[in-house]
């Protein structure tokens, strides 16, 4: 019995201390190997993404020292990234960054001091891409972030629809609108309430709604924002069209009821299971309405209706800035090794990748131009080569406007609730946003207007 | 032999300061709560009311009152604040005599009360967002309410209940209403059984019917606690965020917005656009604030008379 004891204590002794030496060895190993954090709010790439990185880790990764931890922020990375900061708990890379906040701290990296940065800047500079907005750069002009990934955006429209109700062509295709005053005419075709057809639906309780489907239509249809950039003014004119359709729309009754109370995620899912027109998107709903929500009919994907389309104008795509580094990721790993992460994480390896796989348009299309697609997305493409016809304008001057009405909520309280009419409102837009610009720069001195001036601005649409 | 004398002063005071650490030990997770939770956020909020503040540190400067002065020609503001006390003259009288009502129900010696007790109750622990979207799907223009109304023939087209002001203020308020009768159902009854049986006794004796008992004898009774239920309501609905949030969002146009919904939309970093000026944001809880302390205490002093019926 005692021989026996004796037997199991040293087994049982050999085995904790193989395991113990066990445990060594790893430690060893992963002290070689440093972990770098990075945030992403991209919740819909995050499997290809993780894929990717998972690779990265076990080729480059490995050979130079470095893994990343990839996480995604389902919803509000400022305020984790920022609540992070506050406890010595930054990523070391993230997303969706406030530039002027952190440089102001000191908290990330100018890419200029990163060894090799000025030339990775100028990959981007020399495609024609003005990176001195606020979403890539400080005040001072170093540049913290580059872009990665666009979106376009236009207008879904229900081909069965357009059929049913006689708007094609000769050969029976369907033809969106090019004008505001055709997407009208055609919504009140479309609506006939007794049969439940609606000629086109309004998200007007999502919070993007006022950007997407009136402030980025003015691009196209006048080349220009509400800040006009020539004269560095605020000119609210150029919505006044936009406006006008949809308050004919309204009073024609031919918008899906509720419009005030839908917010985007319901709006998409009606129009994939109901008979409705058409809809404003981006090129991030074709995901939603070929697997979130598959549209029952077949859709087609139009640019932005103009005011007047044999004057029209370059128009509105979204491209904003992608990875930040913190001042951490330089201390971890040294600025080479850091520097290898970030070049990696705006790879064109990644963004053929996604866009192969519906995610992600690339900044610039001849990244993509000769991938070929895994299989075919509905819109995907068309929506990929409205880049041809888009841009990301410039940066408007800010405006200090503390307990004033912005322009979204005057169109939504006062144009749509019918208390102010459109030139009313167009009118106290133009006093308002003017008085703020004024009252924005004397109070920031240390700000120059004429970084948001450019004389030479233009953006005619060519050939179309 | 010896012979422990003791003290019995200190022992005394021995023991009750073991009883008192017991109780600050209880306390304090509280109390560190409450003063990192709220007291510790109220200060920096306040102290930010004087300054244009947006998260961004080179961008914030002492503003004095400006932020206060603004205020009171902010009419968005001033119409959420109307929004709020509209929504309180249409709730208030709608939510406690239907609680009232069951409660009187509910008290009399039947079968089953205490189900009921306890599906009245119910509404109260289910989270606000998820009854603001069920009322949302439920007044939804192609949801239950029109279909029923449309069927029995009462309607011939369905409606937009959040096409216009008045319909979607009636919507939050039966949804708020639906969430808050329950737990004013539980006070009231608990105010009825405190009442003693021999009072009652005594009004079957003198021959009042159930009427003149309820009305002379059982409701001036519960007059105190009445006075706390309908300040509790007051408060609360005046307070009302989340329902507004996720039910409206201030559809349509901004025009249903509570002060306390319209704040948080607006003003709250996360939520509100880029670069707002949070300070303004914090003077307005501020003043929203007084002017709720104000309401609360001059109810309390004006309905003083509850107190003393008897």
């Amino acid at each position: 019995m005692k021989k026996r004891k004796k037997f199991l204590s040293l087994v049982i002794l050999s085995v904790v201390t193989t395991s113990l030496f066990t445990g060594c060895g790893n430690s060893k190993n992963n002290a070689d190997v440093q972990t770098l954090q990075v945030w992403s709010h991209n919740s819909h790439s995050k499997m290809v993404m993780s894929e990717l990185i998972d690779k990265w880790n076990t080729d480059e990764g490995a050979k130079l020292g470095v893994k990343i931890e990839y996480t995604v922020k389902e919803s509000e990375i400022q305020q984790a990234v920022e609540m992070a900061f506050a406890s010595n708990q930054e990523p070391d890379m993230f997303t969706s960054c406030n530039v002027k906040k952190y440089s102001d701290s000191g908290d990330i990296v100018p890419l200029s001091t990163l060894p090799g940065g000025e030339e990775f800047i100028k990959k981007y500079t020399d495609l024609g891409i003005d990176l001195s907005g606020a979403a890539f750069s400080s005040s001072d002009g170093e540049v913290y972030c580059v872009p990665f990934s666009i979106n376009t955006f236009g207008l879904v429209y229900n081909k069965d629809m357009f059929k049913k109700y006689g708007i094609v062509d000769e050969n029976g295709e369907p033809t969106p609108p090019k004008t505001f005053e055709e997407v009208r005419e055609y919504a009140k075709i479309m609506t006939n309430e007794s049969e439940q057809d609606y000629g086109i639906i309004f998200p007007m309780k999502w919070s993007s709604f006022y950007s997407t489907d009136i402030g980025q239509l003015a691009w196209g249809s006048a080349g220009r924002g509400a800040y006009d950039c020539v004269t560095g003014t605020y000119d609210f004119s150029v919505y006044k069209p936009i406006y006008e359709m949809y308050i004919g729309i309204k009073n024609d009754n031919s918008c899906f009821p509720m419009t005030e109370s839908l917010d985007n995620d319901a709006a998409r899912a009606y129009f994939a299971e109901r008979n409705i027109g058409m809809k404003f998107a981006g090129s991030y709903d074709v995901g939603v309405l070929n697997d979130q929500f598959p549209a029952k009919c077949d859709w087609g994907v139009a640019p932005y209706p103009v005011a007047d389309e044999n004057n029209a104008y370059l128009q509105w795509m979204g491209m904003g800035g992608y990875f930040a580094m913190s001042q951490s990721a330089v201390e971890k790993v040294g600025a080479e090794k850091a520097f290898e992460v970030f070049k990696f994480l705006h790879s064109d390896e990644i963004l053929q990748e996604l866009y192969k796989r519906g995610l992600n348009l690339p900044y610039d299309y001849s990244i993509v131009e000769n991938v070929k697609m895994d299989k075919e997305i509905n819109g995907w493409k068309e929506f990929a080569e409205l880049a041809k016809i888009s841009t990301n304008g410039y940066t408007s001057a800010n405006v200090e406007i503390t307990g004033e009405k912005k322009d979204a909520d005057v169109f939504k309280e006062d144009v749509w609730m019918g208390t102010k009419s459109v030139d009313e409102a167009i009118d106290e837009l133009n006093e308002r946003y003017n008085r703020g610009l004024k009252v924005y720069f004397e109070n920031n001195p240390d700000e120059d207007i004429n970084k948001y001036i450019n004389p030479q601005w233009s953006s005619v649409r060519n050939g179309e | 032999m010896k012979i422990a004398i003791k003290n019995p002063v200190r022992r005394r005071w021995g023991k009750r300061e073991k009883y008192e650490l017991q109780a600050y030990i209880m306390l304090m997770p509280q109390i560190i709560g409450f003063l990192l939770f709220s007291i510790y956020p109220m200060i920096w909020a306040i102290t930010k009311s004087w300054y244009f503040y947006n998260g961004i540190s080179s961008d914030t400067r002492f503003v004095g009152w400006e932020n206060f002065i603004r205020l009171f020609s902010d009419g968005e503001y001033w119409q959420t604040l109307a929004n709020t006390f509209l929504f309180a003259i249409m709730k208030i009288p709608i939510e406690l005599p239907i609680a009232l009502l069951l409660a009187v129900l509910l008290n009399q010696k039947l079968k089953g009360t205490g189900f009921f007790r306890t599906m009245f109750y119910l509404p109260h622990i289910v989270s606000t967002a998820i009854i603001a979207l069920v009322f949302a799907n439920i007044f939804n223009y192609f949801g239950v309410i029109n279909a029923l109304m449309q069927k029995i023939g009462i309607l011939e087209q369905p409606v937009d209940w959040f096409g216009t002001k008045m319909k979607a203020m009636w919507v939050l308020v039966i949804a708020d209403t639906w969430k808050s009768f329950g737990v004013n159902v539980l006070y009231f009854l608990a105010a009825m059984q405190n009442i003693p049986e021999d009072v009652y006794d005594a009004c079957k004796i003198d021959g009042a019917g159930k009427f003149t008992v309820f009305f002379k004898v059982t409701l001036p009774l519960m007059a105190p606690v009445l006075q706390v239920i309908l300040m509790l309501s007051i408060i609360g609905t005046l307070q009302t965020n989340e329902l507004v949030l996720v039910l409206t969002n201030g559809a349509p146009g901004g025009s249903t917005y509570t002060v306390m919904s319209y704040i948080f939309q607006k003003y709250a970093p996360g939520l509100a656009d880029v670069g707002v000026n949070v300070g303004y944001g914090c003077a307005m809880a501020l003043v929203t604030g007084l002017i709720l302390a104000t309401i609360t205490l001059s109810y309390q002093r004006y309905s003083q008379k509850l107190n003393d019926i008897y």
